[in-house]
């Protein structure tokens, strides 16, 4: 039985000239598997990354078939539900780790927290240990000295890497990772995908990463999304990128410069409307 | 993105399109339209007094002292038996020319300030902001007593009085603007361009901080009236028998408890005035101010 | 046209950048590739004038940076930002931000250079009157190009000029600097996280790490993967 299922879903903006459709009609169902979404700019990746956690800006309008998560409907759940969800079984992590981190508490204390809001029976010793334990399994070098640190005493890829550890000690059942490391440098980017690859395939957990870079999510998802516009243009199995047959998604790939690449010029990206269309 | 605009065909119009997409969303606010209303119609009414008032301000009528509201006087009459409204409708033109007085010479002074403050930093901006300092450091209040007493009461002083405690505000909010602002990428630009520091900070960091400090003078227009009418309550303000608000209640203070109308109404009119500028100013914060429009 | 000896720079107790020399010859484009904090855009930065504590030469075709009046060295060398969103001036409008530069070196026939340098971008005319929000990342980057052209300077320093933007966006601007290199025989110094932008980009390429040179290669070299050292590698592998 499958995590996730959303059908048809929609979110709309107000705006001076009316409102504007920002995501157009998505499906998507996800299994306890890797999910990679992945579109430029305005596509809608994180908007449906947001509207399956229930974060969506103020002022979105969200209309939806249907939307369930391990067969609870979302569309009924009230916000009490939609909180305890989000605390426990859904986790979020977003490009920025100092707008998820509250910068006025230690490092430790917060992951302790969260440790403690997943198993409440744990007593404040024990989480303490399990939250070092989570520090090195995130590669932090010296997890005693960065438990005791502020968020902004750290710099951009540890605190992105405090932030995965606060959302996998909870082991939710989905993980919903918006450019989870295009902060972070190309060496250190491999380190944090393997921790949730690590969550993935320890655990089952449903894993959507949510990415502008078609070769990241190939190497570390099982099934591609492409978006285009507020709609899926086609998907992939990852392995698979070579055989993309919509034009979008082969001028996406083709754009791209390559180290051995020999042409003066790359191949620039045609808009067709019809792309938003169909 | 938004969908692709008009095209503007010269610079005027640009501009043009920006004011308007700009009174747009301001017209989205209620209770900034609200805000503006009043002030619009404290203007009118400044503008207009002899024509909105139903008596001379100063003419006294001692049979008539102390009435209460009728049809004859709208509002009562006074000690003297003048008429309240019309000293009302009068007294928008004083309170307005006190605003203006303190906020051309204070936010200027201010601006300058800050800006050279902070683009220059160091040595001058330690003096800079040590005087600021020194200045914030005296209660304003008393601060404006001294200088009035020195100069001697009258409703040039008294602005000029408020303008000495109103300014560092303004500079401590500018040096902030410019900190962020000199280090701006688009400020690098035209240094590397050659542009001398003067041009640097004239034409490209005090237009960034036009914004916060048109927002925080609307909210100080509130706090000068307030300081004005109690400069004028205590006396030292503008002198009788000018129809200043905050004198006004200072004499209806002996008539309180009998008459009660004589201080209530330039009170009222107070509170109003006060009240629109504040609810203007929250409207423009929640416009121009960069922090809150990055997060909507 | 571009000599880098022996640089230093200092942010307070910091080092940002240690010791570092390059050579970039007239026509060549050269790459700076590393992570963040490997000091690659301060050298930019500081060879422009806008840090202050440094030592070592620096020599821009011909001119010494540390006693050149900034008016003068800023007909030989423009930079272009990481950041199109924050490189443009929000209250003027384009055809102003790309004037400011001739205004301030009192050029003459701006308006016709203006005109002039948003088609050499591939903007046309109606751009002119708009102001940087009603603009898309890729237009705002042109019009930062157009900007730092404005000067005809000979050497162009671009610092990440495209990691911001969309990978479609990002082949259209490397194709129209590209194109303008070959047009105005511009000299490059670009600097960028990504090494296939630089392999693409660059004739040569510095790798940097903490604050120091790696090691120089060709792209020859770079696509032969004749380096020698490890980091390098890692690089690539993460690429």
């Amino acid at each position: 039985m499958s995590l996730v299922e959303i059908e048809n879903l929609r979110i709309t903006f107000p705006s001076d000239t009316g409102p504007v459709q920002a995501v157009r009609g998505v499906s998507l169902s996800l299994g306890r598997e890797r999910l990679g979404i992945v579109g430029e700019s305005g596509s809608g990746k994180s908007l449906t990354g947001r509207a399956l956690m229930g974060v969506l800006p103020e002022h979105a309008r969200l209309d939806v078939d249907r939307m369930e998560f391990d067969g609870i409907d979302l569309t009924r759940a009230g916000p009490r539900q939609r909180r305890r969800l989000r605390g426990g079984r859904m986790g979020m992590i977003l490009q920025d780790p100092k707008f998820s981190l509250n910068p006025v508490m230690r490092v430790g204390a917060q992951i302790v927290e969260s440790i403690r809001i997943g198993d409440r029976s744990l007593s404040r010793a024990a989480a303490r240990a399990r939250a070092l334990e989570t520090l090195e399994a995130v590669h932090i070098r010296a997890p005693d000295r960065v438990f005791d640190l502020y968020p902004h005493e750290l710099s951009g890829g540890m605190g992105q890497r405090v932030m995965i550890a606060m959302m996998v000690v909870r082991q939710p059942d989905l993980l919903i990772a918006d450019e989870p490391t295009s902060a972070l440098d190309v060496t250190v980017q491999e380190q944090v995908m393997s921790i949730l690859d690590d969550a993935v395939r320890s655990r089952g957990m449903g894993l959507v990463l949510i990415s502008h870079d078609l070769h990241l999510v190939s190497r570390f998802c099982d099934r591609v999304v492409i978006m285009y516009s507020g709609r899926i243009v086609e998907t992939l199995p990852a392995a698979n990128l070579a055989g993309a047959v919509h034009p979008y998604t082969r001028g996406l790939l083709a754009c791209l410069p390559d180290i051995d690449g020999t042409a003066a010029r790359l191949p620039v990206l045609n808009r067709d409307p019809a792309w938003a269309q169909a | 993105m938004t969908a692709t605009p008009a095209v503007a065909p010269d610079l005027r119009s640009a501009r043009l399109r920006e004011w308007r997409s700009f009174a747009r969303r301001f017209l989205r606010n209620p209770l900034g339209v609200i805000g503006l209303l009043i002030i619009v119609a404290l203007l009118l009414c400044a503008l207009f007094a002899p024509w909105l008032a139903t008596h001379n301000p100063y003419q006294t009528s001692l049979p008539d002292r102390l009435s209460a509201p009728s049809a004859a006087y709208w509002l009562g009459a006074d000690e003297l038996g003048r008429d309240i409204y019309s000293r009302i409708i009068y007294g928008s033109r004083l309170t307005l020319l006190i605003v203006a007085l303190v906020v051309v010479t204070s936010a200027p002074i201010g601006l300058i300030v800050g800006v050279v403050a902070g683009n220059y930093g160091g040595w001058i901006d330690r003096i800079f902001m040590r005087v600021t300092d020194v200045f914030l450091a005296i209660p304003k209040l008393l601060l404006a007593l001294a200088f009035v007493a020195a100069l001697g009461p009258g409703i040039v002083n008294a602005a000029l009085a408020i303008t000495l405690t109103a300014w560092p505000p303004y500079a401590r909010l500018a040096r902030a603007e410019t900190l962020l602002i000199r280090n701006a990428d688009y400020v690098n630009a035209v240094r590397l361009a050659g542009a001398s520091e003067w041009r640097i900070m004239v034409l490209h960091i005090v237009p960034m901080c036009m914004s916060s400090v048109i927002v925080r003078m609307t909210f100080d227009m509130a706090g000068i009236i307030l300081t004005a009418a109690g400069l004028g309550f205590i006396g030292l303000g503008a002198q009788p028998p000018l129809p200043e608000w905050g004198a006004m209640i200072s004499t209806g203070r002996k008539f309180i408890f009998d008459q009660w109308w004589i201080a209530t109404a330039p009170g009222f009119a107070i509170f109003i005035v006060s009240l629109g500028f504040n609810l203007l100013g929250d409207a423009l914060r929640d416009l121009l101010d960069p922090h809150l429009r990055q997060r909507r | 046209m571009i000599t880098v000896d022996n640089l230093t720079v200092r942010f307070g107790p910091a080092t940002a950048v240690d010791g570092v020399s390059l050579h970039v010859e007239k026509g060549e484009s050269f790459g700076l590739v590393g992570e963040s904090g490997s000091g690659k855009s301060t050298i930019l930065r500081t060879a422009v004038g806008l840090t202050a504590d440094w030592t070592g030469r620096i020599e821009i075709d011909g001119l010494d940076a540390r006693h050149t009046r900034p008016r003068d060295l800023a007909r030989r060398v423009q930079m272009v930002f990481q950041d199109p969103y924050a490189s443009l001036h929000p209250r003027f409008v384009i055809g102003r931000a790309i004037a400011e530069p001739m205004r301030i070196q009192g050029m003459e026939n701006i308006d016709r250079r203006v005109g002039e340098l948003l088609d050499m971008i591939g903007l046309n005319a109606s751009f002119r009157y708009r102001y940087p929000h009603e603009l898309s990342g890729g237009q705002r980057q042109r019009v930062a190009i157009a900007r730092a052209l404005a000067l005809q300077p000979g050497v162009l320093l671009l610092d990440e000029p495209t990691s911001a933007l969309d990978v479609s966006v990002q082949a259209e601007i490397l194709n129209l600097l590209a194109d303008l290199r070959e047009e105005l025989g511009l000299t490059f110094l670009i600097v960028s996280h990504n090494l296939a932008v630089i392999s693409h980009m660059c004739d040569r390429l510095m790798v940097m790490q903490n604050a120091q040179a790696v090691e120089t290669l060709t792209r020859d070299q770079l696509r032969a993967r004749a380096f020698a050292s490890d980091y390098t590698r890692k690089l690539i592998e993460a690429t």
